[in-house]
């Protein structure tokens, strides 16, 4: 479903030189395959993800979806196509401050136009357990229930591929592990490819399969 | 207590705090210049009213009367061991006269002699002395009738008599007296007033006696007094006659700088927000520097290295600046009101000044360093920070009692004004805050109607309205106060537009005797002639007033009360009620019958002043014979109507044989008026003819000039504004651009994103302006109604419409500007930077 060619990413820095980041990746992601990214700090873990979501685009090389280059988009076609397709849980939650959970879970359908949005949302919210939080804001819920929010918000869209960074980087171990189990059901309910990028063995392991990098190349 | 670190971290936050501190230290020191040049420009205007007093009266005491003086005042003066060249006989009125091309004009006149003037100095060219005018029939005219063209050696007709002009007046005694003439000014000898015919009955002069004299004036007046009694007969010191011009340039100094005030606080408000947000970015190292051991004092410390050094920077700065404004100042009353002003030596104010604007930068910064040092250092290994420390109530409170204090202290001493004033900025304050969130809630409870994009801006505006109101607040005060003053200025100039009020006459004339009327109306066929006649009060409800009047003269004539009751007074007779009057107490104008005592009707602010009501009895004395009268009705008056309008308006029937002159009045279409002016000028050169038209005109210009200095003050509100904006948008950048990231993550495309700011700065601004120009009209409306007197006068719905809508307009376009490069950017560029 998503394929990766010869993909690099290179960075210049001021006049000192380049930095290469990624450096000439191939693989794919399967349909309802999760697939977790591992590696150390400033392997290329972030940009690979940004890069496949379509936030960022490749020095060099593909990124095929359903056999369609991302890099023929402009920006707003991908932002189009984001909104179809993708979707996102980040390590810092990213919920809008000034809506509520229910108003923050609609946001994707709003932007597809989706006239059910709030029974969606509130169904989904339910489904995270949080269905007698909806009307609260950001700011009253703790970490772990930010996380959910996200976690649903992310689904609601029903997603081919929904993309992780760290989901469980911010959280507790208790509530990690809710987040955790919460994304595998929903996964696995909805079909969707995750591809999950974290430093935690524990979490790369729920995967189906694991992309380890360092410094820019797959090592295993 | 500066340890190594402390300034190594002062070096360090030196150049990435830039930026914020040259803005602070800029606008506070350009804000408190700015006051401070106020403070010393009137105080220059004082100076010269004070200084010149002297010169204003030209003489060490002004003996004045309405009416020609009677020969036993002279010698009484002379009798209390007055040299004769010590006494100078002055007499001014507004007349016509017929310029040297048969053109009429109306002027201001003045016949004088002997030493005039006693102080100031009286430049012509050539250089002349008043005596020299009395050789033959000669004037001399200030110079605006040379820029006309006018030469020397042509002749002008003051009334029946032809002078020739001697000379071009370069520079008089009473210079600030000039911005407020209505023609030009025209000096000639004293012995040629009578042959003028102007000074007749009925005519409108002051007659005076200006006296050199070394006695103290309570000495004098006692002594002059003794001789001469006549209460129309009254004395006025240099101090006193200083006194009501000193009034009028406080109240209007007051005025500007309470405005600028206005503006410094909102100015203030701006630069706390900008460098409070930079503080912000900096959290994070702040934080760092924490977590490894840096000190919360070694970090407060450093940025208290930092305050110190820009409120050094900032006294200078504001010292140049206002240096530089106060040479301008002298240079801007010569050219916009022809007023030299007096030079003042170097004012201890601007050291003062400096001291005020240094403290002022250094509160600014102190307080945003202790809210941001109150984060907790755990925040530091959290990657998003949900802390959001808030100044207690107590800091708030002392950061702005502080600032205002210290503004206070550079703008005025008058607690009393201060504090009204302030206390009417927190009340306009408090009912934009609620009229604003109102509108943001009523607009939020139909959110589903509009779109995605307007429905994530309404959100971010009600939801985050803490952060909205000071936004609101400010654009809205700032609208109020420019507003304000441009809608004032429009209903007076309405008012006193003659060319637009079809109805009110344009063209008077004054000291009209019974038997000209009929030739007049020859020449005027729409002319209406007024009867009139001077008339003084003698007691009010069987109390006597001459206590009173006697006061006049120890000072009480500068209370209005008892200027009220002491004044002369031009009443009429009739017996009906006239256009633009409507009865306010009383069922007719006169009650029927015939009594023995003189009936007459009150207009309502004068009857309410002498504390007269319907029935009261009260005494006059009319053209010297004392009558008994009594009140019969009430007359509201429009001021406004340009009509002859009187306070006292006498029945007919009761005063049949008094001797009345008459005002005469028409209107005259703008194309006939100089034409017929100049025709009754020489059909009747003993009469005054008054253009009103131009005199409306004259004092039109002068609104203009003094609009245009409240004006510029409020400009300077609405760079205040735009920093408050400047600030706020910088202090949200963070929150906004986190908003981009995760929009445009989620799919949003750069429309949806521009559209979702634009709506949120459109309806922040848009309610901010509503609520201002709604506040305006109702401000402006009750200033015309209660305090001016005057029938409102709204500025044309396209003028507001346009406000309205240009406004919010502008203002969202800069938001989106500033945000330009977020919406360029991949969102992975704004997700990394809205994380770092």
């Amino acid at each position: 479903m998503l394929e990766i060619k010869n993909l690099s990413k290179v960075f210049t820095q001021g006049d000192s030189g380049r930095l290469t980041v990624l450096d000439q990746l191939n693989f794919q992601v399967k349909p309802a395959q999760w697939l977790s990214v591992t590696g150390p700090s400033g392997s290329g873990k972030s940009t690979l993800l940004a890069i496949m979501a379509g936030l960022d685009i490749p020095t060099i090389g593909e990124v095929l979806f359903n056999n369609q280059a991302l890099s023929g988009l402009n920006e707003d076609e991908r932002a189009d196509f984001r909104a179809k397709n993708f979707s996102f849980v980040f390590q810092s939650f990213r919920l809008m401050p000034t809506m509520t959970a229910l108003e923050n879970v609609q946001l994707p359908l709003e932007l597809l136009n989706q006239e059910d949005s709030q029974e969606r949302a509130k169904a989904i919210l339910e489904r995270v357990g949080l269905a007698d939080r909806a009307l609260h804001f950001p700011n009253e819920l703790s970490g772990g229930e930010q996380q959910r929010v996200a976690v649903a918000r992310a689904f609601v869209s029903r997603p081919k591929i929904l993309f992780a960074d760290e989901p469980t980087g911010n959280l507790d171990s208790k509530s990690g592990s809710k987040v955790l189990q919460l994304l595998k059901d929903l996964q696995s309910e909805e079909g969707s490819s995750l591809i999950v990028v974290t430093h935690d063995p524990q979490v790369a392991e729920l995967g189906d399969a694991t992309l380890k990098l360092k410094d820019g190349k797959i090592v295993d | 207590m500066i340890d190594r670190a402390t300034l190594f971290l002062y070096k360090k936050n030196r150049p990435v705090t830039l930026l914020p501190r040259i803005l602070l230290i800029g606008s506070i020191a350009l804000g408190i210049s700015a006051l401070v040049t106020l403070k010393n420009f009137s105080k220059r205007i004082e100076k010269t009213v004070l200084q010149d007093s002297k010169k204003l009266l030209t003489a060490d005491l002004r003996i004045s009367s309405r009416r020609p003086f009677e020969e036993k005042v002279y010698s009484h003066l002379l009798k209390m061991g007055n040299q004769s060249s010590d006494i100078v006989r002055q007499t001014d009125f507004i007349g016509s006269i017929i310029l040297p091309d048969s053109t009429g004009s109306t002027a201001m006149l003045r016949a004088v002699e002997g030493n005039y003037p006693f102080y100031g100095e009286l430049k012509t060219s050539p250089q002349l002395k008043i005596e020299d005018l009395s050789q033959e029939a000669s004037v001399i005219v200030d110079k605006s009738l040379r820029a006309k063209g006018f030469k020397l050696g042509e002749k002008i007709r003051i009334g029946l008599l032809d002078f020739k002009i001697s000379a071009f007046i370069e520079e008089e005694p009473q210079a600030l007296a000039t911005v407020f003439a209505v023609g030009p000014r025209i000096a000639f000898h004293q012995k040629y007033l009578e042959s003028t015919g102007l000074t007749g009955v009925g005519s409108r002069a002051f007659h005076y006696y200006l006296v050199r004299t070394a006695k103290d004036f309570a000495v004098f007046r006692e002594e002059f007094r003794k001789g001469i009694p006549e209460p129309h007969v009254r004395i006025r010191s240099p101090e006193r006659s200083s006194n009501q011009s000193q009034r009028i340039i406080q109240n209007l100094n007051s005025f500007l700088s309470l405005v600028a005030l206005c503006a410094l606080f909102l100015g203030a408000i701006g630069i706390f927000s900008v460098y409070r947000s930079q503080l912000y970015q900096r959290l994070p190292y702040d934080l760092t520097l924490r977590c490894i051991g840096f000190s919360k004092k070694q970090i407060l410390r450093s940025y208290l290295l930092l305050a110190a050094e820009s409120a050094a920077l900032g006294g200078l700065l504001g010292y140049c600046a206002g240096a530089f404004l106060e040479s301008k100042v002298a240079d801007l009353a010569q050219k916009m009101f022809e007023v030299t002003l007096s030079e003042i030596p170097f004012s201890s104010s601007w050291l003062f000044a400096s001291a005020i604007t240094a403290s002022s930068v250094f509160i600014s910064m102190y307080f945003p360093v202790i809210e941001v040092l109150k984060v907790p250092v755990t925040e530091a290994i959290r990657s998003s920070q949900n802390s959001t420390p808030k100044l207690s109530r107590k800091e708030v409170f002392s950061m702005f009692a502080g600032i205002l204090l210290l503004i206070l202290f550079v703008v005025s001493f008058d607690w009393k004004m201060a504090t009204v004033f302030l206390g009417a900025i927190a009340s306009i304050a408090l009912i934009l805050n609620y009229l604003g969130q109102q509108g943001a809630s009523t607009l939020h409870k139909f959110k589903d109607k509009f779109s995605f994009s307007a429905r994530i801006a309404l959100n971010s505006l009600v939801r985050s309205w803490s952060k909205t109101r000071y936004f609101v607040i400010s654009v809205g005060l700032s609208i109020l106060v420019l507003l304000s003053v441009l809608m004032l200025g429009y209903s007076l100039r309405t008012q006193i537009d003659l060319s637009q009020r079809i109805e009110a006459p344009n063209l008077f004339l004054l000291g009209v005797q019974e038997q000209q009327r009929e030739k007049i109306s020859e020449l005027l066929s729409n002319v209406e002639f007024t009867p009139v006649i001077q008339a003084r009060l003698l007691s009010l409800k069987g109390e006597d007033i001459i206590e009173d009047r006697l006061e006049d003269d120890q000072g009480v004539e500068d209370d209005d009360e008892k200027r009220f009751l002491t004044r002369e007074y031009t009443l009429t007779k009739r017996s009906r009620i006239q256009k633009g009057e409507k009865l306010s107490k009383g069922d007719t104008l006169f009650a029927k019958g015939n009594p023995n005592v003189v009936r007459v009707s009150l207009e309502e602010s004068f009857s309410s002043r002498v504390n007269l009501n319907i029935g009261d009895a009260f005494k006059i004395n009319l053209a010297g014979v004392p009558l008994e009268a009594r009140v019969d009705s009430l007359r509201k008056v429009d001021w406004w109507s340009f009509r002859p309008n009187f306070f006292i308006v006498l029945n007919e029937e009761d005063v049949g044989g008094a001797p009345f002159n008459f005002v005469g009045s028409a209107r005259v279409s703008q194309s006939e008026l100089p034409t017929l002016q100049t025709r009754l000028q020489k059909g009747f050169p003993e009469l005054s003819v008054i253009d009103g038209e131009s005199i409306a005109l004259k004092v039109s210009t002068l609104l203009d000039r003094l609009s245009f200095a409240i004006l510029s003050l409020g400009l300077f509100s609405i760079a205040a504004c735009v920093l408050v904006f400047v600030g706020m948008l910088l202090a949200r950048q963070r929150e906004k651009l986190s908003q981009i990231a995760l929009l445009k993550s989620l799919g949003a495309r750069s429309p949806v994103i521009i559209k979702s700011l634009a709506y949120e700065y459109i309806f922040m601004s848009f309610i901010a302006t509503l609520v201002g120009v709604a506040m305006s009209l109702i401000v402006v409306s009750l200033v015309c109604l209660f305090a001016l007197k005057i029938p409102f006068a709204p500025p044309p719905f396209w003028s507001l419409l346009v406000v309205s809508f240009a406004l919010p307009t502008l203002l969202s376009l800069i938001a989106i500007l500033l945000a330009r490069n977020s919406l360029r950017s991949t969102p992975a560029d704004v997700l990394r930077s809205s994380d770092s």
